[in-house]
């Protein structure tokens, strides 16, 4: 799966420089996604860039409402959904 | 002037009035004589709508019609059944006409074939004395209930010059005449006395403009999303125009200037029309907007003013200049405008906004912005959904030739638009567009992202 965290910290620092903010480095899994250069706005366009990346959206699939805080969170949910 | 036929007594019999396949040129005489022809009893009064109709019966009909019968509907050409019998039943209409209608085109050929054009005058057409037609314009809204404006001769003309202008120009349309910008076009060509040429719904963009260079069309009205696919065909050089009109979307400042390069003798007409209150006005002077002047001294007859939700309303007089009474009288355009200097700007329509984690987006506002850019083509703005801020805004586009859609291309439209927009209106996706998609009356399809 490290496949997949590459992904999303690519599209991580892709989103920051198209909305031209700067990533907190080092990327890591305590990392508070909010915090990392991604306001609200940039965290629904890297969910939006990773659907186009790997077909799914968690957010759009999940049945109750799940706000993951940190990037371990994060890719802990499209982890799970990627098996489904 | 209380009808249409009322306007050709200024004319002479034998200025054209249409040009169109398969009959050429058609003449006031041609068409007093074919009315001359039929019976004004069995209409008159009636509840009437005009369906399926070759274009050159169609306008034949509305020449006949107004003045003669009580309501007048025209069915757009894309209804379906069941939206037409919604129609029908909200129009209470009495009586359909389509097929050939009223065989205008027959008559013509015929009276052709005998090589003698015998001149009724209009004074010898017998009919009823002039009624009020109401005319029912659907509204464009794709979407929701069909709904039906009421209008008058009177309210389709008032911003109208009557002064006659006669062949000087030869006007083309690149919408349907059933539509609100369409029957404009119709109504301004008959009222100045110059020939209109007609072309049939849903005919290819290509055979019309090829149809416009042959005949020698010298103004055209379109809206902006039309000129700019207009500009994109290798013909549209061809064209000679002297008049160019724009309206039906909101007209932005590098449509203007890209038409200005191409026809420098052009006069550039920008009209700003609303079918809710039907009213319009036209501006001028080359810039996007109108001056905001105008909120004081209204070009036209009836009053302006602005709410604080920034919606455009329309009084019906300028008497409610002296007591701005935001009651019944008042229209909202739901057109939604802002103060920039001195004019003042559109920014969309109230009911297209797209909504971004809270905030009310105008694509056309975002449309504007990237069109300001050379590269640009055409752009349409939309919505895509997003499961955390409700919807994100996504531009399509296509970039002149030679252009490629590459990132680096990408990139520059979107630090262009970091530049001139709030950080949430800044599209989060810049994709290619296939294909311009317009509605029949050349607006921009507005739909979401899939």
């Amino acid at each position: 799966m490290e496949n997949l965290r590459d992904k999303i910290t690519t599209a991580i620092q892709e989103t920051a420089d198209m909305r031209g903010t700067e990533v907190l480095r080092p990327l890591v899994d305590d990392t508070v996604l909010l915090e990392s250069g991604l306001d609200s706005l940039g965290f629904a366009i890297l969910v939006a860039r990773l659907e186009e990346d790997l077909g799914y959206d968690p957010f759009v699939l999940m049945d109750m409402p799940v706000y993951p805080r940190t990037l371990g969170e994060f890719i802990e949910i499209y982890q799970r959904y990627a098996l489904q | 002037m209380k009808c249409l036929l009322d306007r050709l007594s200024a004319g002479q019999a034998s200025d054209v009035l249409w040009i169109g396949d398969p009959l050429g040129s058609v003449s006031i005489a041609s068409l007093t004589a074919a009315m001359a022809s039929i019976d004004p009893t069995t209409w008159s009064g009636k509840r009437v709508a005009i369906g399926a109709l070759p274009v050159v019966e169609f306008v034949f009909a509305l020449a006949f019609f107004d003045g003669l019968v009580e309501a007048l509907i025209l069915l757009p050409a894309e209804d379906d059944p069941q939206t037409r019998e919604i129609r029908l039943a909200q129009a209470k209409i009495d009586i359909v006409v389509d097929g050939d209608g009223f065989g205008f085109a027959k008559k013509l050929e015929q009276s052709d074939n005998n090589d003698i054009i015998s001149f009724v005058p209009l004074s010898a057409v017998d009919r009823p004395a002039v009624v009020q037609t109401t005319w029912l314009l659907p509204t464009s809204g794709t979407t929701g209930t069909p709904k039906l404006i009421a209008h008058s001769f009177a309210s389709l003309t008032r911003s109208m010059t009557a002064r006659r202008i006669g062949d000087e120009y030869i006007w083309g349309s690149l919408y349907s005449l059933r539509r609100f910008a369409g029957l404009q076009v119709f109504f301004q060509s008959w009222m100045c006395g110059t020939p209109l040429i007609l072309n049939e719904d849903g005919a290819d963009v290509q055979d019309v403009l090829a149809h416009f260079i042959a005949l020698h069309c010298s103004a055209l009205s379109a809206t902006p999303s039309m000129w700019r696919k207009l500009a994109m065909l290798p013909l549209f050089d061809r064209l000679n125009l002297k008049q160019i009109t724009l309206g039906g979307e909101i007209v932005d400042q590098a449509v203007l200037d890209m038409l200005a390069k191409r026809f420098p003798d052009a006069r550039i007409t920008h009209i700003y029309a609303s079918t809710e209150a039907g009213v319009g006005f036209a501006v001028r002077d080359g810039r996007a907007g109108f001056p905001i002047v105008y909120l004081q001294h209204p070009p036209l007859g009836f009053a302006m003013r602005i709410d604080d939700q920034n919606h455009l309303w329309f009084g019906p007089t300028k008497d409610h200049l002296l007591a701005p009474d935001p009651g019944n009288d008042w229209i909202d355009s739901g057109d939604v405008v802002e103060i920039h200097g001195d004019r003042v700007r559109f920014l969309g329509r109230a009911n297209g906004s797209i909504n971004v984690g809270g905030n009310k987006v105008m694509p056309e506002e975002i449309e504007s912005v990237i069109k300001e850019l050379p590269e640009i083509a055409f752009v349409q703005v939309r919505a895509r959904k997003s499961a955390i801020v409700g919807c994100l805004v996504e531009a399509s586009i296509i970039p002149v030739s030679g252009i490629n859609m590459d990132p680096a291309f990408k990139k520059k439209v979107i630090s262009h638009c970091r530049e001139r927009l709030d950080d949430f209106k800044v599209p989060a996706f810049i994709v290619a567009a296939d294909a311009i998609d317009l509605t029949p009356s050349g607006k921009l399809s507005r739909r979401d992202a899939e």
